[in-house]
């Protein structure tokens, strides 16, 4: 009855190999393991997770940008995970990125006009005439003047250039799009700045976000869901709302302690709330629950038995032992 | 304290812009040698022969560099001879680059099996001993402009292979690549549009430095007498002939090696200058 | 100010960049006093980490010209030191810790190697008795298994532990100032509360004064003592954290507190800076805000503001700054 999801992914796995040599035997890392998601028409999901929990790796996935080892991804009901070629290179019009980095994501020996006509010469726009139209509407709705498009990358700020970035992600009208860590390049001042033009846009062309951020503070307001990704699994997903209010995993409420604010009257943190050492590698990530060795709560049934999915309503699951079996008193 | 924009700009180009100027000199040389020659090359003065420069007793300033053992104008002599080591040495350039940055290209792009066979093919060529190669191909295949053409780039394409292989591995990895090929597109159009451009200014450093080199290659093939033909004077030629003649002529060898040695020196400044330019982390 | 530990008055610096000259730190003046931490804010090429190198003197000399009316930390004047001074005044007076502890660090030489030099420079400590005491630091800063981790290279450490490791460093010759130079943002946001955590104990239980810079206006929040707030090379305000935190009376103050990260505030009543911070070649005759600034004025356009005491003691750089009642 109504519309399909615009991402489904079921199982997605994604491994990274590590180099095999003569004295070590190949290493297989999963960037991304098991994870189950679907992104509704219209919505903002925002992933959030520190260095190594795979929330990059899981959005390339979802675009076929990297190889995908189980699991699959429908995307508006139809299954793009064996995709090639040609066929794969015309769904790419339909699901767009956004890199971190500005300065990195332009070719600097293209100008603003020609990296933003690129994506529409590459889809079959025959009409050559109909090209510029169209680059310097995009240009101003991405709030940039349309006289900057015979500028060249260098000639920009960080800002522009994101913005400039975000005017080619959204020229063919993707249904889709995945934004990587675009805030965490730029200065404070600017982020707030951006994040307002993905609404603005999201609301222009009716997009759906995929937001990736190691930011949490700065997505509670801007993310209709969010997903809290550790060592490549999600371990909590629900309304920005809900998790704020009552969120469910030790991780996402240490996640909430530990983002500094900027109000000095604001509680201070439980220490129960808040997390002893370092991330562990992905390459080898800790038995039982992944999150055991930095857990304040942590149980002896943590260390042997993965915890599954507890469906908390609304959408909200988390997965943890404590939701399942609490522990016993005194 | 404060200097002149344009007292910087000389004191830090200085080098470069000394040996571009040379090269610039040896190239109208080249081009107008008719004109700026008082003799042609080939014309012999039997009265003069074996006449020393200028500035030495016994010379006239009717031979500003001397003669040599035919009475031939050795000034003449090196501005024509420009014209043959600098149409080889851009010939080579252009061939070698093309061969190449082609094998560079590819190799860096593709990585994996295309990547180690054309490694092999690179290190097979450097591993070979270059002069033995070169005779082997002008005795059998015979002399001449276009083969000497030939096996000097062959001796300079491994050059831009390498470093445009080293060049498009890092630009490979670039975002903007990424963000072409998540845009979708086709590969063909990653390698013109993306890759090359960002990998060209390498290319152009390469090929100061082997202009130089394919200069020096050809005045080593012309001196062991598997260059080009002798009745068109190359320097290298010059220095054979000249050979003879060490003990009571050494200008016919000291003409035709300064000019080479200067060239050569020209192009390595020019090359270094560029390096400096084009290399983000010099620049800034 | 008799009690200073850094004082800086009247603080230039310029840089020779290409052919044309910036401007990187006007007339910066500002002080800290024992015990007290300072958080210098600002956006990139506001000048605050310039302000604090220039204070270690760790600028390449050829490509700057620093001037100051009067710069000292704890008494000694930095401004005409010789280099062979500067070694003695670095370390035992002053330390520093940097963003990124990778680069900081000598990738040759094992933790414990690069613990132990200052003390046995500055302290004379022997040997044996510089391992003790590093060991010690290692186990102080949170290193698990600092007997392991001491024969360690940086390389073999994760990011958090590196960051420890600079600041065992930085603490092992007990410097009167600690200038910690954006030292958490590379680390993830736990990692970076604990490290936060780490160094605030140590700098209260020793009593050292520190100027923590970072672009981040909510980590200084329970931080700071004092803030000062740089933009475009000036101090455009100074006062205390608390008060500045309920009431800035700089609009880019206002401006950056209404831009920061919140979990707090709806995000539709969030509003950002309109515009980008200047070109740092470029010389603006006015108020180097006033491009993006809702409140300017004319006058602003065409005189620069001078950071004037108020009645708190609170410094601003503002013709028409914000009072208490329209934050």
């Amino acid at each position: 009855m109504s519309a399909p999801p615009i991402i489904k992914a079921m199982g997605l796995t994604v491994e990274f190999r590590g180099r095999r040599s003569l004295f070590k035997p190949e290493s297989v890392v999963q960037a991304v393991s098991n994870v189950d998601l679907t992104i509704e028409q219209g919505e903002t999901l925002a992933v959030v997770g520190e260095s190594g929990c795979g929330k990059s790796t899981l959005g390339r996935a979802l675009l076929r940008s990297t190889p995908i080892a189980h699991g699959r991804v429908e995307f508006k009901g139809r299954d793009i995970t064996r995709l090639s070629g040609r066929a794969l290179r015309d769904a790419r019009s339909q699901f767009q990125m956004i890199f971190q980095d500005p300065y990195a994501s332009l070719n600097p020996k293209m100008s603003i006009y020609e990296t933003l006509a690129e994506p529409l010469l590459v889809h079959g726009a025959t009409d050559r005439a109909s090209i510029r139209p169209q680059v310097l509407d995009m240009l101003s709705a991405a709030g940039l003047d349309p006289s900057f498009a015979e500028r060249y990358p260098h000639e920009f700020s960080g800002g522009q250039r994101q913005r400039v970035a975000i005017a080619r992600a959204a020229i063919l009208r993707p249904d889709f799009i995945v934004c990587d860590e675009p805030l965490s390049a730029l200065d404070v001042s600017l982020q707030l700045q951006i994040l307002k033009l993905f609404t603005a846009l999201k609301q222009q062309f009716s997009l759906t976000y995929l937001f990736i951020s190691h930011d949490l503070a700065r997505v509670f307001g801007f993310a209709d869901r969010i997903a809290v990704m550790y060592l490549g699994k999600i371990v909590e997903i629900g309304t920005a709302a809900d998790l704020y209010r009552a969120p469910a995993h030790p991780y996402t409420r240490a996640l909430i302690a530990a983002a500094p604010s900027p109000n000095p009257h604001r509680d201070i943190p439980p220490a129960a709330a808040t997390l002893r050492g370092d991330i562990p590698s992905p390459a080898n990530p800790p038995k039982g629950c992944r999150f055991h060795t930095r857990c304040p709560q942590v149980m002896d049934v943590c260390k042997t038995r993965e915890p599954t999915m507890s469906d908390l309503g609304n959408g909200q699951r988390a997965a943890c032992h404590l939701l399942t079996q609490p522990p016993m008193a005194g | 304290m404060r200097r002149s924009a344009t007292s910087v700009f000389l004191r830090r180009n200085a080098l470069g812009l000394l040996g571009l100027t040379i090269l610039v000199i040896v190239a109208l040389a080249a081009i107008f040698a008719p004109w700026v020659a008082p003799y042609g090359p080939a014309k012999i003065d039997l009265m003069a022969r074996l006449a020393p420069p200028a500035w030495i007793d016994g010379g006239s300033l009717k031979h500003l560099l001397g003669t040599d053992n035919l009475g031939r104008d050795i000034l003449s002599r090196v501005i024509y001879g420009a014209q043959i080591s600098l149409s080889v040495g851009a010939g080579a350039v252009v061939i070698g680059a093309l061969i190449g940055s082609f094998i560079g290209l590819l190799s860096g792009y593709f990585g994996g099996i295309v990547d180690a066979a054309l490694s092999f093919l690179v290190n097979v060529q450097l591993a070979f001993p270059f002069t033995l190669l070169a005779i082997f191909l002008l005795s059998t295949f015979g002399g001449g402009f276009t083969s000497v053409v030939v096996v000097v780039a062959l001796a300079t394409w491994v050059n831009y292979a390498r470093v445009v292989r080293g060049q498009v591995m890092s630009v490979k990895n670039q975002e903007y690549v990424e963000a072409a090929k998540s845009v979708g597109v086709p590969t063909d159009r990653i390698l013109r549009r993306y890759i090359l451009p960002n990998a060209f200014s390498s290319i152009i450093v390469v090929a100061s430095f082997s202009m130089a080199q394919a200069i020096l290659t050809e005045a080593a093939l012309s001196f062991l007498g598997v260059g080009i033909g002798s009745a068109t004077p190359s320097w290298g030629t010059m220095l054979n002939d000249g050979r003879s003649y060490l003990q009571n002529a050494w200008w016919m060898t000291a003409m035709p090696g300064v000019a080479t040695a200067l060239t050569v020196l020209a192009g390595n400044l020019c090359g270094d200058w560029l390096q400096d330019r084009i290399d983000p982390r010099l620049r800034k | 100010m008799s009690d200073a530990v850094l004082s800086v008055e009247g603080l230039s610096v310029d840089f020779a960049v290409g052919g044309s000259i910036i401007h990187a730190v006007r007339d910066v003046s500002l002080s800290v006093a024992q015990g007290e931490v300072l958080g210098l804010v600002g956006e990139s090429g506001s000048g605050k980490s310039v302000t604090m190198l220039s204070v270690v003197r760790l600028l390449d000399a050829r490509r700057t010209a620093i001037t100051a009316r009067a710069m000292s930390v704890d008494g000694h004047s930095i401004l005409d030191l010789r280099p062979r001074a500067l070694e003695d005044v670095r370390g035992p007076v002053v330390s520093y810790i940097f963003q990124d502890p990778l680069t900081a660090l000598n990738p040759l030489l094992t933790v414990g190697r690069q613990i132990s030099e200052g003390m046995r420079r500055h302290k004379g400590l022997s040997r044996t008795a510089a391992r003790a005491r590093a060991l010690d630091l290692l186990r102080r800063v949170g290193i698990p298994a600092p007997e392991l981790r001491i024969n360690q290279l940086p390389h073999q450490l994760s990011g958090g532990m590196r960051q420890r490791v600079m600041i065992a460093m930085a603490l092992a010759v007990e410097p009167k100032l600690l200038i910690a130079d954006e030292p958490t943002t590379a680390l993830d946001v736990t990692v970076q509360a604990e490290i936060v955590r780490l160094v605030q104990s140590i700098q209260r239980e020793q009593g050292m004064a520190m100027v923590w810079v970072t672009h981040d206006l909510a980590l200084l929040a329970r931080l700071a003592d004092r803030v000062v707030v740089m933009y475009a090379g000036r101090i455009v305000e100074d006062a205390l954290a608390e008060a500045l935190y309920d009431a800035p009376a700089h609009p880019y103050t206002a401006g950056l507190l209404a831009s920061t990260s919140r979990i707090d505030d709806p995000f539709s009543e969030q509003e950002p800076i309109p515009g980008a911070p200047p070109d740092p070649r470029v010389v603006h005759p006015g108020c180097s805000f006033a491009p993006r600034c809702s409140r300017a004025q004319a006058r602003c356009q065409g005189e620069v503001p001078a950071l004037e005491i108020k009645a708190d003691g609170r410094r601003v750089a503002c013709f028409y700054p914000l009072t208490g009642s329209q934050t």
